[in-house]
């Protein structure tokens, strides 16, 4: 017991927060719910197949790092999930990633686009998982004012985990976190 | 007490705590380079970018930094790789 109570106090009281933690799945749209916070999105390629949709609203132009991170593992070596933000006033992508795109881009959209083609791949150590990753290296972008949808797919059709992290502005804390623990710490 | 110092102590050394750091010349160009192209392009209301800012959450600890100094530099990168006019604000 008297170990207990600073564990608690780690987990409740300190002002130690996180990315705001949220599994994807590939059949349903996921509409961020504090887009202003950052967020870690878990999901997983089944068949390499699927295409990841999140909606994002914003009041305003809003500026954020984002980028894509595979457990550090050597079977998912070749494992490169791309991700793009995808609305209206964004540029147009070019060729090779416009045909990347896993599904067109609606009319009057353009596109930021993240191949995850960064040589050598960059590691980082994630501090809330205590796990490395591969990282697509973060990318500074301006989304735009109401509504786009970030996009994430497999371009190679590899399968395994990746993670999101969207946004600097941490509104998580350790609990929320634990709650898929297993999923989301691979 | 030893368990309370070591558990404080591998919190910190997670990255959870930790001074603040200055913003990045990275990031001070990457703001300035989206400012100018916004003036160009008229864009009106300006941007939220307040995380990126001198005195932002960006540089609230080293281990977030890191990540916006990453983040502001490939993104810097990018705009002056893929804009043909390029504004005084983002020019090297």
């Amino acid at each position: 017991m008297r170990r207990t109570w600073p564990l608690l106090l780690i987990l409740f009281a300190t002002p130690a927060l996180t990315h705001v933690p949220a599994r994807l799945h590939a059949d349903a749209v996921y509409v961020l719910p504090r887009p202003e916070v950052s967020s870690a999105l878990f999901g997983e390629f089944l068949t390499g197949a699927e295409h990841f949709v999140v909606k994002v609203t914003h009041a305003t132009r809003f500026g954020a790092p984002i980028e894509i991170l595979v457990p550090h593992q050597a079977d998912l070596f070749t494992h490169r999930p791309a991700w793009a933000v995808v609305g209206p006033g964004l540029p147009a992508p070019n060729a090779e990633e416009l045909a990347a795109l896993p599904a067109p881009l609606p009319a009057g959209f353009g596109a930021v686009v993240d191949l995850n083609q960064v040589d050598p791949r960059p590691v980082i150590f994630e501090s809330v998982m205590r796990r490395f990753y591969w990282t697509s290296g973060p990318l500074a972008v301006v989304l735009p004012k109401g509504e786009s949808e970030l996009w994430i797919w497999s371009p190679g059709h590899t399968r395994g985990k990746f993670g999101l992290g969207y946004g600097v502005e941490e509104g998580g804390g350790y609990m929320a976190a634990l709650q898929e623990w297993s999923f989301y710490a691979y | 007490m030893r368990f309370i110092v070591l558990l404080v102590t591998a919190l910190g050394v997670a990255g959870c705590w930790g001074d603040p750091v200055s913003q990045s010349s990275g990031c001070h160009a990457w703001v300035a380079c989206i400012r100018a192209l916004d003036d160009v392009a008229d864009a009106g209301e300006p941007a939220n970018l307040d995380r990126f800012v001198e005195g932002g959450f960006c540089w609230n600890n080293p281990s977030l930094a890191e990540g916006c100094i990453s983040a502001c530099d490939r993104g810097l990168a990018r705009l002056r790789e893929r804009n043909d006019v390029l504004p005084e604000g983002c020019k090297p």
